[in-house]
């Protein structure tokens, strides 16, 4: 290959190389941090507007309307009170325009992943986004006892597969168990709060396509399956000797409990909202033992706090940027000493002032290509990393793909301020004194 | 009438103060001019500014009167980029401290006067490649800080004569030798320049280097107008050149301007071996596949 300016900068990046490589981590930190912070709160918002659905309300009995939210829609942790079934069919009864209310309960898990149970109307009437219906890939809703609908994200974790038996646990314990084996009992596993229901085996008859939202990761069946679960249970630890396996009939008011209820105010056809909405809210918010939550009020509270905090980080991550060109700068501006000779003598062999100017500009302008493509990298690991953390921690799908045209502005943005950075070493580059730097040394 | 002189300098002025008139010059020449092929020494005591004139030849420093015409260009009157082009492709320069770009292959070093040239970019590798070798460099590939300060000195040749310079300026090229290698280097110098049928124009104070050159003279007798005499300017005076400039002492010889058939190995001063020298470095190692490669297209070439 003959000789050109590009092997000039390569051998001169790479006669520094610590220098060249701790510049680029710099300027690549730089990029990554500020990608995640232009990515990350739009891909959460949305994923967290996305999550409640075309419901209008939450009621629980959480403390607060935000853990409701978080509780009920999020998954995050199961409820601590339950409603009773008394309660709920009085706010039927109470409420009367509402297009669904759909009772749900939470509390039990399956490896780890949130099980719902609910009744047949959260397929038929609840979405999960106000535009988009359930989609299933494989197999139907449930339509009667023990019966599993699992969400795209378990479906695809866990290998789930039609007519496949699973044992649901108690609590947010994970059971490893993925076969019913009514054996394999544990002596002590009902004296804990988790445990698994091992006298009852689930049949998955339900894959879900992926909808982005929280409920990918859960893993939905009926209420009466969930209230003869915790009615054996209930039984097993009031009897002293066996007892015959639980069935609807066994079932007392006391075991029909809920954690919540999805609400839609009845609207007109093709609308999202309705102008009842917040006399509803108001008549529940009435009733003081209840938790009544509007989950898109909620999440819009919520990001009103994460974006001030989210200003202050985009500002660190412009000053880190910044101080990466100066890096840049100060790096080549220190080369700058070392190089005179090879600039003289490029000079003398008929380099114009104009091409060594160019070359340190290229030179500039290659760390921040590095920097930003390595950044690129890096952000993609960031983002991945908080896609799977907030995947795991509150249940939500966030899109952990970089938008390309914020991509190619930061990209762009990185490149130009290291080609601007370049200016002040390529000046020195230009203005060198080419017979004073071919004298011999010493 | 068209101006073949390599080299041509008219009543060229300068001193470092410009604005000190009272400061007497410290170039002062009315009058020089060499042909391609012609040989001459400038002599003088350290700081008279032999270097000075060099910079000021190329157009790395700029008189405050008269013109340097290079090839029959006057290159103060090029700026900028045009000037610098212009130095690369007719004029080769070797230093003292042969200013070789460190970190960088003998190769590259040599193929970077060929990067400012009009020589297309193909032609770059095989054409430094061959400069060395017949400079005697059997491994172009090996940067030169591991080379001998003999060696180093003709891969600076090679990239003083790789673009074929009409004008080849050398400023002390033997101060960083002993006495063997400045005998040795020196007459490289001259037999590459004379083959390359490019005129020399060598700086020095090296009391050894007068007696090869039949043409000497020091910056104060050019200053007194006092002018070698080549053998082109007794067939045919340039008309700028009065009679009445004294000619320089010592008697002209005739230039031998018939260049060595390519085989000529400038470096050994005999033929190139066919076989032996290509194949296998000095230290017996076996050359790369890309250098054998090239090596053969020029074996080639050759025996074309």
């Amino acid at each position: 290959m003959a000789m050109t300016d590009f092997k000039i900068i390569r051998r001169s990046l790479f006669s520094r190389l610590f220098s060249t490589i701790i510049t680029t981590i710099t300027v690549a930190t730089a990029v990554g941090l500020m990608l995640v912070l232009l990515t990350m709160p739009d891909a959460a918002e949305s994923a967290f507007k996305s999550g409640s659905g075309n419901m209008h309300m939450l009621v629980s009995r959480d403390p607060s309307s935000m853990q409701s939210v978080l509780n009920g829609v999020f998954y995050m942790e199961a409820p601590g009170n339950s409603i009773d079934w008394k309660t709920y069919e009085n706010l039927q009864k109470r409420i009367r325009i509402l297009d669904y209310a759909i009772p749900i309960q939470q509390g039990d898990t399956y490896r780890g992943f949130p099980v719902l149970a609910s009744t047949p109307e959260f397929f038929s009437r609840f979405k999960p986004a106000h535009d988009r219906d359930w989609e299933f890939t494989d197999g139907q809703p449930f339509a009667g006892e023990f019966e599993i609908v699992a969400g795209a994200n378990v479906a695809s974790a866990l290998g789930l597969a039609l007519g496949q038996e699973l044992i649901l646990t108690h609590g947010s314990g994970v059971s490893r168990k993925g076969t019913p084996d009514p054996e394999a009992k544990d002596d002590d596993e009902h004296a804990g709060s988790d445990h698994d229901h091992d006298d009852f085996s689930y049949t998955v008859v339900g894959i879900l396509q992926r909808t982005g939202g929280p409920h990918d990761r859960a893993i939905f069946t009926d209420l009466n399956s969930a209230w003869i679960i915790h009615a054996h249970d209930r039984r097993e630890r009031e009897s002293s000797g066996h007892i015959e396996k639980t069935t609807i009939d066994d079932l007392s008011d006391d075991d029909r409990l809920i954690t919540g209820v999805y609400l839609r105010v009845a609207t007109r056809k093709g609308s999202a909202m309705s102008g009842a909405q917040q006399m509803v809210f108001n008549q529940l918010r009435a009733d003081t033992s209840i938790t009544v939550a509007d989950p898109v009020q909620e999440i819009n509270k919520m990001f009103v706090i994460i974006g001030n905090i989210d200003q202050i980080f985009i500002a660190m991550a412009i000053v880190v940027m910044i101080s990466s060109g100066i890096a840049i700068m100060l790096a080549l501006y220190n080369s700058m000493e070392l190089r005179r000779r090879q600039i003289a003598v490029l000079r003398v062999l008929g380099c114009s002032q104009s091409r060594i100017f160019g070359l340190i500009v290229t030179e500039s302008a290659i760390l921040g290509v590095a920097g930003a493509v390595m950044g690129v990298a890096l952000a993609w690991l960031g983002t991945e990393a908080v896609a799977t953390v907030m995947n795991q921690k509150l249940g939500l799908v966030i899109d952990a793909t970089l938008p390309l045209p914020i991509t190619a502005i930061v990209i762009m943005s990185t490149i130009g301020l290291a080609s601007v950075a370049g200016l002040v070493p390529a000046f020195q580059a230009y203005r060198t004194p080419v017979v004073r730097n071919l004298r011999p040394l010493g | 009438m068209t101006d073949q002189s390599a080299l041509r300098i008219e009543n060229l002025k300068f001193r470092y103060h410009k604005r000190r008139k009272s400061e007497p010059w410290v170039i002062d020449i009315p009058a020089l001019q060499m042909h391609r092929g012609d040989q001459m020494l400038l002599t003088g005591g350290s700081g008279r500014g032999k270097s000075t004139l060099l910079h000021l030849i190329c157009g790395l420093m700029d008189p405050l009167q008269g013109e340097t015409y290079v090839d029959g260009t006057p290159i103060h009157s090029l700026h900028g980029a045009q000037r610098d082009l212009f130095r690369g492709k007719r004029i080769g320069m070797i230093f003292q401290s042969f200013n070789l770009l460190h970190g960088f292959s003998a190769l590259d070093n040599v193929m970077a006067a060929l990067m400012f040239s009009t020589i297309p970019k193909g032609e770059h590798r095989k054409r430094a490649n061959y400069m060395l070798r017949h400079l005697g460099i059997e491994h172009p590939r090996r940067h030169p800080d591991k080379m001998s300060i003999g060696q180093q000195q003709r891969v600076a040749v090679a990239r003083a004569m790789v673009c074929d310079p009409v004008l080849v300026l050398a400023d002390e090229p033997t101060a960083s030798l002993d006495p063997e290698n400045a005998r040795i280097a020196i007459k490289l110098i001259q037999d590459i320049c004379q083959e390359k049928n490019a005129a020399l124009l060598c700086v020095s104070h090296d009391p050894a280097l007068p007696e090869r050159f039949e043409n000497r003279v020091s910056l104060d007798e050019l200053a007194k107008g006092v002018l070698p005499v080549f053998q082109d300017d007794q067939a045919s005076p340039p008309e700028q050149i009065t009679d009445s400039i004294p000619l320089a002492t010592g008697p002209a010889k005739e230039a031998i301007i018939t260049p060595p058939p390519e085989e000529h190995d400038i470096a050994t001063d005999g033929p190139i071996e066919d076989d032996a020298p290509i194949e296998l470095g000095l230290d017996g190692d076996v050359l790369d596949e890309e250098a054998k490669a090239d090596v053969n297209l020029e074996v080639k070439e050759n025996t074309e």
